[in-house]
């Protein structure tokens, strides 16, 4: 753990000339899984969004590896090996649970294709029973599935993931975290927003609190999820 | 249209009769040394379209009256569709497509003239609904001045025999796909970053200015008048055939070359890429996708196609005229490519085949209808809009 994979620091960032990221600085290290909490409004994708470069920090620095992420496209971002799995799942509803995996191994040399869908299938043998099927027929949990597998399939080195228990059941959300545990597992590190503080925290490694813009708080998961001030913001205690 | 389908559609017919009445007296029309358009009211025109509209509308409820019935025997969409699955698993066998292509071929021996000239005007709609279908149906984007490609290519090829003498039409593709690609380029560049709405204006105004540029510019590309093809630059014979044969041949070659094309791109990841775009822009983008190089790519792929289809369209008439790039055109093949279904690559060649064959027959042994000919392709895309918003042969699911 002595130097991290992906490293924010002093991160400011908004839409237009509104800053809603007011410094953050975070630090993601290799086999890791990283939350970010915070109600509304707080950030929270708006930092994964100045990560894959989809808009543009206003100061601060991206560091990935080592070198700077500041000035790239969100296609030269994931070449580098940084996904994220977009918040409300964004499956491709017309396209079917095949396309829609190899959509996302786009980067990937196209021969590899087939190989990487069977790979997700084991994670998702949901999704094998119905490879054929379009992906607006899913139900809600099996698109989350979809899409966490469509961001699998560029054989990411950080997946990032945007509330993935956003409307679903408390069963399949579970189901959900067991599955993210497992990817992460296999040596993918993982920065997970979530509002489900109690889930996300049970399996991070590590965990940060952000509040309008500023992290106000960061500690181990565990000790978060134990946190009397956590616990009364995020988990109604 | 649920609760009474037969009184609806009755009110529907009616509708339209009362909208379009009051314009069946006015008579455009366009002169061309003053530039102005002028009406005149003609009473006697009201007389020709009841004659050509009334069997039309009576044809429909007729049709009406059948789908009704089909489908309280069961006959649906269901039956429809498999009998276009039995088409597609025909497809998969080999030779199918070389069968197809001898078969068409043949008709360049047994068809007369005329008819060959409808088909190969078919033809050249063909690809033309075909490229535009890469830009709105696969892509999503919507391009509404799509002619303007489409009169470029015959203007590169039309210019181009006037000033090298003895330049030929086929000489002339490999000129009028660089040109008409790197034109789509140059109109998507600015342009892709818009969406929707306004991307469809500023096409429809590429299209507007080309045929204004076109226009008065006669010293280069004749004006108003336009510009003769010379009969060296036009097709010549093949395979001991008459001409006409064999523009078709080469024009039926063209549309299976692009259908080849069109086929291999749908179902490689760029295909993907294009549909994904579609669907979702914000996670096409997440999923590492070039979002606009890919945009550029669609649209100067099917400004590439517009123009090969302007080249043989030229060849094929042996003249040009800045009308090629009407707003009526890009329309006409909107509609084959809206009919055809969106995204689908047998919906073009239908979609093309029945709205330019059909009313060339119409014209052909009910000419009272051809007046009406746009009035009855706004009625059947309203009908179709209602009906079956996907098109003939597109997707069900895709709405």
């Amino acid at each position: 753990m002595s130097v991290p994979l992906l490293e924010l620091k002093d991160l400011h960032g908004g839409y237009g000339a509104s800053e809603v990221l007011k410094g953050v600085s975070l630090e993601v290290y290799s086999g890791e899984i990283v939350t970010l909490l915070g109600g509304n409004g707080a950030g929270k994708t708006t930092t994964l969004s100045l990560i894959m470069s989809i808009i543009r920090p206003q100061k601060g620095k991206i560091i990935w590896q080592g070198t700077h992420l500041n000035e790239g496209t969100p296609d030269g971002v994931l070449a580098r090996g940084i996904v994220l799995c977009p918040e409300a799942r964004r499956i491709f509803p017309l396209m079917s649970v095949e396309e829609n995996l190899k959509i996302g191994a786009y980067l990937l040399d196209s021969r590899r294709e087939g190989e990487k869908v069977e790979q997700i299938f084991d994670y998702f043998p949901k999704l094998a029973e119905r490879k054929s099927q379009l992906g607006g027929t899913l139900s809600g949990g099996e698109q989350q599935m979809l899409a966490i597998g469509r961001s699998l399939m560029s054989e990411p080195k950080l997946l990032m993931l945007d509330e993935p228990s956003l409307g679903l059941a408390p069963l399949i959300v579970e189901k959900i975290f067991e599955i993210l545990l497992k990817i992460n597992r296999s040596g993918v590190p993982i920065l997970l927003i979530e509002q489900n503080a109690r889930q996300a925290l049970k399996i991070a490694h590590r965990g940060y609190v952000m509040v309008t813009g500023t992290i106000v708080h960061s500690d181990t998961g565990k000790n978060l999820l134990e946190s009397d001030e956590v616990r009364r913001a995020y988990l109604g205690e | 249209m649920k609760r009474a389908p037969l009184l609806s559609t009755f009110l529907l017919i009616l509708l339209v009769v009362a909208m379009t009445y009051p314009f069946i007296w006015l008579k455009l029309s366009y002169e061309p040394l003053s530039g102005f358009l002028s009406a005149k009211i003609d009473f006697n025109r009201a007389k020709l379209f009841f004659t050509g509209l009334t069997p039309i509308l009576l044809g429909g409820f007729l049709l009406y009256l059948i789908s009704l019935f089909l489908k309280g025997n069961g006959f649906t969409q269901k039956k429809l569709s498999s009998i276009y699955s039995l088409y597609k698993r025909a497809r998969k066998k080999k030779y199918y497509s070389m069968t197809l292509f001898l078969l068409l071929a043949s008709i360049s021996w047994i068809a007369g003239p005329k008819t060959l000239n409808v088909l190969i005007m078919v033809g050249i709609y063909m690809i033309l609904a075909l490229g535009l279908n890469i830009t709105i149906g696969m892509t999503g984007l919507l391009v509404l001045g799509y002619a303007g490609f489409f009169s470029l290519g015959g203007y590169v090829f039309a210019i181009l025999q006037q000033w090298i003498p003895g330049f030929t039409w086929w000489m002339a593709i490999p000129v009028a796909c660089l040109v008409g690609g790197s034109m789509g380029w140059m109109v998507g560049l600015p342009c892709l970053r818009l969406r929707g709405d306004y991307l469809a204006i500023v096409t429809l105004g590429f299209a507007e200015s080309f045929r204004e540029l076109v226009r008065n510019l006669p010293s280069i590309t004749g004006g108003d008048i336009g510009i003769s093809i010379a009969s060296v630059s036009k097709v010549g014979k093949i395979l001991g055939l008459g001409v006409i044969s064999s523009v078709y041949l080469w024009v039926l070659l063209a549309v299976f070359l692009v259908v080849m094309i069109l086929h291999r791109l749908y179902y490689s990841p760029l295909g993907r890429a294009w549909t994904a775009i579609r669907e979702n822009e914000i996670a096409a983008e997440a999923m590492g996708i070039p979002v606009v190089k890919m945009k550029l790519f669609a649209f100067s792929l099917s400004a590439v196609f517009a123009a090969v289809a302007g080249v043989l369209y030229t060849a094929h008439t042996g003249f040009l005229n800045p009308e090629s790039s009407a707003f009526e055109i890009s329309v006409l093949i909107l509609a084959m490519v809206i009919l055809g279904g969106l995204g689908s690559i047998p919906g073009a060649l239908l979609g093309s085949f029945l709205l330019y064959y059909i009313p060339t027959i119409l014209r052909d042994y009910i000419p009272a209808i051809s007046e009406y000919r746009l009035l009855l392709f706004g009625m059947i895309m309203v009908v179709m809009m209602l009906v079956r918003p996907q098109g003939l042969l597109g997707s069900k699911d895709r709405v």
